[in-house]
């Protein structure tokens, strides 16, 4: 192991690879700290520039921007109370009130601070605990993919936010949608209607595309932004002084610890990770009256739990190929073009390429601290941007995108119909995580349960009483009755 | 009664049942073994199931709010713009497309013309030189 932890150190090592780190660490900084542009509309748009250079530099351009964006989404969160992306929500509730007291450079510091120590402490977890998980996983066979496939689709539905059953209808339609193209044991073509483009299925980059840049360009076309761009901000100080060093320690770390393990649970994301662990410092702190009202506990632990989550969702990413957050699916697609399958055999065949990953994640985490400490000043002017040039050029690199994966207009029509999708799904609150789970997994799904079958000579039993896949399918059942449950109990 | 989910779940329902029946025309798997058809209909079937469930507590359930609809008409004509620019695409070359486009669409969102053009060329200029010059790829 030691030999690989050089060679994928060595790998990294090299000017042009780092330089993509730094151009990837400062557009996902652009897109995070932009409300209204996220981590994972960044890393889908931006995927068609990585199509033509090396892994190595495809990877860290692809990793930089999902570690930069997050923490630059807290920049805005704690300027003008606009979460720059989902996962920065929490960050408002302290992070504002801060600014409005005067101390926005304090806030920004510890933004990028605890952003830096949740993204590294949660990159250690990656480190210690992804072999053992993916040396587990290497005892999957068909029918356990299957299942773990079952199992992710119904997680992501269950934990979406609004009707369960909406979630899992935009599951069906990824599953749908994935089933588009030539069958992938008869090759007998599906739903192509008579179109040779579609023969391969619906590439998957023009419907993130789609999903996330043109159909979030459209939604926000829709919406009257209630807060403004405001003002010029005073910045202050940025380094915290001793006693708030001191009052940072706690919350700091259990931020990171439950920001990994929430991260590391399919679909839940740094959002979900970031109240939670808000919530929990509260609740132990002396100080509970000033959370909500500038708290530097409550700053810490929430901006350190988002940032911990991105370690958590590569590891189950990583290990298993179950994405833990949005941009963690859009990043599977992204890596799969650059012929890195997510998976157990990653660990095995490929253990230089873990380790760069992980050095690549760990060096991103410590530039958009810098960034994040040495850049405040610009990114506040950068906030500034009115929004139709920002559609505009979305709306641009979409297209062009779309159109450079394969050099073929029908991509560029998909993205423009996902767009449509993604905007009505928006409108009708159906939830995109699960449509784009269920076109990642769907190949996976099908091809592993026929396969299965035709191991166990077409015996169902013999599949879904295999105990890994029997785990599953419990897990799928109580995952999915869970918020059902819980729905029926508050109603009745 | 959600009309909404009421909707939502008519279209599901319908989906899910289509699937069902192009499932079943595809050609059978040989033996015990599931065929071509056997997902599909598999999706279709769930995805049904769950339409009627979405329906039967549409039905109960109180009416929804949703979020106002502003701009529906620069919304229609911001796809309508982006529509035609796909439609066009190979004719008038890459760069002059792209330029009317984008000044058309910042003109539609309230830009000036000046700021609409000089914006337009010079991301038009930006795409060009990373696209066509940077990673070869010929735009139409």
């Amino acid at each position: 192991m030691g030999a690989d932890i050089i060679a994928g150190l060595t790998a990294i090592l090299q000017w042009d690879v780092l330089l993509f780190l730094v151009i990837g660490v400062a557009l996902g900084a652009v897109f995070g700290a932009l409300p209204g542009l996220t981590a994972t509309m960044g890393v889908a748009v931006l995927t068609p520039l990585t199509f033509w250079v090396s892994t190595e530099k495809g990877m860290a351009m692809l990793l930089g921007i999902y570690c930069g964006a997050i923490p630059a989404g807290g920049i805005p969160a704690i300027l003008i109370n606009i979460p720059g992306t989902p996962a920065s929500i929490a960050s408002s509730w302290d992070g504002y009130p801060l600014s409005r007291q005067g101390k926005a450079g304090l806030a920004l510091g510890i933004n990028a601070i605890s952003s830096m120590t949740g993204q590294l402490a949660s990159i250690f977890f990656l480190a210690v605990a992804a072999f053992p998980i993916a040396s587990f996983g290497l005892r999957f066979g068909p029918a356990e993919y299957f299942g773990l496939a079952l199992f992710g689709i119904s997680l992501m539905a269950g934990v979406s936010t609004g009707n369960v059953l909406k979630g899992m209808l935009a599951g069906m339609l990824g599953l749908a949608l994935s089933s588009v193209g030539l069958d992938p044991m008869t090759a007998y073509p599906r739903f192509t209607f008579g179109m040779p483009d579609f023969l391969d299925g619906i590439a998957f980059v023009p419907v993130m595309i789609g999903l996330f840049g043109l159909g979030e360009v459209f939604s926000q076309m829709t919406e009257r932004r209630a807060a403004g761009k405001g003002g010029p901000i005073a910045l202050g100080r940025i380094w915290p002084r001793k006693d708030e060093w001191k009052r940072m320690g706690v919350p700091g770390v259990m931020g990171s610890g439950l920001g990994t393990f929430v991260g590391a649970i399919p679909a839940a994301g740094g959002d979900i990770a970031s109240v939670i662990a808000w919530e929990q410092t509260r609740k132990m702190s002396r100080r509970k009256e000033e959370f909500g009202k500038g708290s530097v506990e409550g700053l810490t632990a929430s901006c350190g739990a988002c940032n911990a989550a991105i370690g958590g969702a590569m590891t189950t990413m990583l290990t298993l190929g179950i994405p833990g957050d949005a941009p963690s699916a859009v990043l599977i697609g992204a890596l799969l073009i650059h012929g890195i399958q997510p998976g157990p055999l990653l660990f095995r065949d490929h253990q230089s390429l873990v380790f760069s990953i992980i050095f690549l994640m760990a060096f991103a985490a410590v530039l958009i601290a810098v960034v994040g400490l040495l850049g405040a000043r610009p990114l506040v002017r950068a906030l500034r941007v009115p929004d139709r040039y920002l559609w505009a050029g979305i709306i641009l690199m979409g297209v062009v995108g779309s159109f450079a994966l394969n050099n073929t207009v029908i991509d560029v029509w998909v993205m423009f119909a996902a767009g449509i999708l993604g905007f009505a799904c928006r409108r009708a609150g159906i939830p995109l995580g699960p449509l784009v789970l269920g076109l990642i997994l769907g190949p996976m799904m099908e091809a592993n349960l026929r396969r299965a079958l035709i191991l166990s000579r077409g015996e169902w039993m013999e599949v879904l009483t295999r105990p890994i896949v029997a785990s599953f399918l419990l897990a799928t059942l109580a995952s999915l009755l869970w918020p059902l449950l819980k729905r029926f109990k508050r109603a009745g | 009664m959600n009309r909404n989910d009421v909707a939502i779940g008519g279209i599901f329902a319908t989906l899910g049942l289509s699937l069902v029946i192009s499932g079943a025309r595809f050609p059978e798997g040989v033996g015990r073994l599931p065929g071509a058809g056997f997902f599909p209909m598999t999706v279709g079937v769930a995805a049904t199931l769950l339409a009627v469930g979405l329906l039967v507590t549409a039905f109960s359930s109180a009416v929804s709010v949703r979020p106002p609809l502003h701009n529906l008409r620069t919304l229609l004509m911001a796809g309508g713009l982006t529509a035609a620019y796909l439609l066009l695409w190979g004719y008038f070359g890459f760069a002059l497309r792209t330029i009317v486009f984008m000044v058309l669409f910042l003109r539609l969102l309230g830009e000036r013309w000046r700021n609409s053009v000089a914006v337009s060329a010079a991301v038009t200029a930006a795409v060009v030189l990373a696209f066509q010059y940077g990673l070869k790829i010929h735009l139409q």
